[in-house]
């Protein structure tokens, strides 16, 4: 007798799919269900693990679009710890959903970023990007200036991308209640003080953080013609602290259990919305926690890895590697300084052969 | 008979040109040319404390080793090396992103003070460290400032003026702030050679017309002179007493 499981692929089967594998054997776990080539703009932003996309997007030549880059020329350590290069503009990290449309808002400009600022000594921390300089900036003003310009990078990601790749994160937040903002960081821990009458906790539940980031997918897609599409995926990593009342291990599942629905509910509910499994692939049951670093919270670059060699394999092959026009522009710039470089040395040597009578290159 | 060292990267040309021309009159002086500046970001010394040495290892530059022992030191090294802003000026993107107090337009990135100073920080890290170095096996030794930027450079093209003249500015405080700390001298552009833009005059500009970021022979013959008052005064000798 004929039912509907009589014919599914493997892949819908435990046995054949996975118990009978070895784990890094298993395939098939995601397939682009719209167009990913090296000619699409793609942009990062959400948790921390969202920053091995960048990496491994731009390692294998596709176009991660970068709307706050450092200035050419600058040394990688430096862009680094001045976080540059981490997502498509120096955001920080943008954890929850909600998170993401305060973010949305401020750029699209329907609303005005908050004026607040913490004092650390004779430093000044953005209480939205608290670790984006290392030593904090010098004055207000150069805080607030650092912010708009993440800003409006943030909103040259969103009318310019093709694709948008966001990380959930985290359930748990903090908000102020006196203006109605969210703070990425609970204040008190990295910067600023806390006041228990201002600064409230909120652990976000499924319907919230739903209509979070739909709202905030629906708002990027409108603001421009032929808005991008999106790749949600759920950071693996368990959270570092939890302010819930659980215990953290507990904590950690329930949060990214009400993520991982939401996800999921949000790239069927939406088109042009996928969901890849990363969180399953570094935190299911066959992968035996493997690909954790020994404090099993910190994910191993071979669990990376295997996560990004798992969303390539779902990706058709790409027919065409050409570079969109801006990014052409770009290398023409470099280019021009390379040049400009070259010319010099030619005239140091020049001016060397006129002075002492030889080159030593 | 006094030694006087001039060390550095490609702008000691015109300086040695300018000694060439009359090498009488500077007898004390002699040159060692290590290589092109752009060697000089990255780490291209090499340090012995117990030896008391400091050696160059850097492919492609002067194989040079000072050592606390060596009987022949000279009284004065002059390094042109750290107080160089033609790096920084040429290789960075200073069209696209600018120091946010000077930001303007649309297209441009603000940088925030902090990332500006890195810049400069990791551009001259080194060859101040090489200055430091020198002092600390007991040589004496003074910095001979490059001559700023000219209004034909390449990159004054494309960048506004006011950004160059900033990072120029600055770069140039920064680094003379950091020799001071570490007290040692430095030999400063003379004003006479400086235009009122801030940058090197024309006239100084080398003589050939492809190169425009070096300065000529007058320009050398200018500091060559400034290094000599300079020693003067800092060895405590006359003049005369150099020669």
């Amino acid at each position: 007798m004929s039912h509907p499981y009589t014919s599914l692929d493997q892949r819908a089967f435990w046995a054949p799919a996975v118990g009978q594998r070895n784990m890094l054997d298993i395939d098939e776990l995601w397939t682009a269900p719209f167009d990913i080539n090296q000619n699409k703009k793609i942009v990062t932003f959400g948790s921390c693990f969202a920053q091995h996309f960048s990496r491994a997007l731009t390692d294998r030549g596709f176009t991660w679009f970068d709307a706050e880059p450092a200035p050419i020329g600058a040394t990688s350590e430096a862009a680094k710890d001045f976080n540059y290069g981490v997502f498509s503009a120096r955001t920080g990290n943008i954890y929850t959903a909600s998170l993401l449309l305060q973010w949305t808002r401020w750029a699209l400009g329907e609303e005005d970023a908050p004026e607040i600022y913490w004092e650390n000594g004779d430093r000044v921390l953005d209480p939205f990007r608290p670790a984006i300089e290392p030593t904090g900036f010098a004055t207000v003003e150069e805080m607030l200036a650092s912010r708009q310009q993440s800003i409006r990078a943030f909103r040259r990601a969103i009318m310019e991308c093709n694709i948008f790749v966001f990380t959930l994160g985290l359930t748990e937040s903090w908000w102020d209640t006196e203006g109605g903002f969210e703070y990425p960081m609970c204040p008190g821990t990295i910067g600023g003080t806390f006041d228990p009458e201002k600064h409230v906790f909120r652990n976000q539940d499924y319907n919230f953080i739903n209509e979070s980031l739909v709202s905030a997918i629906r708002k990027i897609r409108n603001a421009r013609k032929n808005g991008p599409s999106f790749l949600l995926t759920v950071s693996p990593v368990p959270l570092t602290a939890t302010n819930s009342g659980n215990h953290v291990l507990v904590a950690s599942m329930e949060s990214k259990s009400i993520l991982r629905a939401v996800a999921g509910d949000v790239s069927r509910k939406l088109a042009r919305t996928t969901y890849f499994p990363s969180y399953e692939i570094i935190n299911s049951a066959p992968f035996r926690g493997t690909f954790f670093e020994p404090n099993m919270r910190s994910v191993s670059p071979h669990g990376v890895e295997h996560v990004m060699r798992t969303f390539f394999a779902g990706l058709p092959d790409q027919a065409s590697t050409s570079s969109p026009l801006s990014d052409v522009k770009t290398h023409a710039q470099d280019t021009k300084i390379l040049m400009e470089r070259r010319q010099d040395d030619l005239a140091c040597e020049e001016e060397l052969l006129a002075a002492f009578g030889e080159t030593r290159d | 008979m006094t030694k006087i060292l001039l060390v550095g990267d490609s702008h000691l040309g015109a300086v040695k040109r300018a000694h060439d021309a009359n090498p009488e009159r500077y007898p004390s002086f002699s040159f060692a040319y290590l290589g092109k500046g752009g060697l000089a970001k990255t780490r291209f010394f090499d340090v012995d404390e117990a030896k008391g040495s400091v050696r160059i290892i850097s492919q492609g530059w002067r194989k040079l080793d000072f050592c606390r022992s060596d009987q022949d030191l000279p009284n004065l090294v002059v390094l042109s090396l750290p107080v160089n802003t033609s790096r920084i000026l040429r290789e960075m993107s200073w069209k696209t992103h600018v120091p946010w107090r000077l930001r303007q337009h649309d297209n441009e990135v603000a940088l925030s003070d902090g990332f500006v100073d890195r810049l400069i920080d990791t551009d001259s890290g080194y060859a101040i460290e090489y200055a430091a170095a020198l002092t600390e096996i007991g040589l004496s030794v003074a910095s001979l400032e490059a001559p700023r930027f000219f209004e034909d450079a390449p990159y004054l093209k494309r960048c506004r003026l006011d950004v160059i003249r900033y990072i120029d500015t600055l770069y140039r405080q920064r680094v003379l702030d950091r020799l001071s700390d570490l007290g040692i001298g430095v030999i400063t552009q003379a004003p006479q050679t400086i235009s009122e833009i801030g940058s090197t005059k024309m006239e100084f500009d080398n003589e050939r017309p492809g190169d425009m970021h070096h300065a000529n022979l007058n320009y050398g013959q200018i500091a060559l002179q400034q290094i000599q008052d300079f020693a003067s005064q800092h060895l405590g000798m006359r003049t005369s007493a150099l020669k």
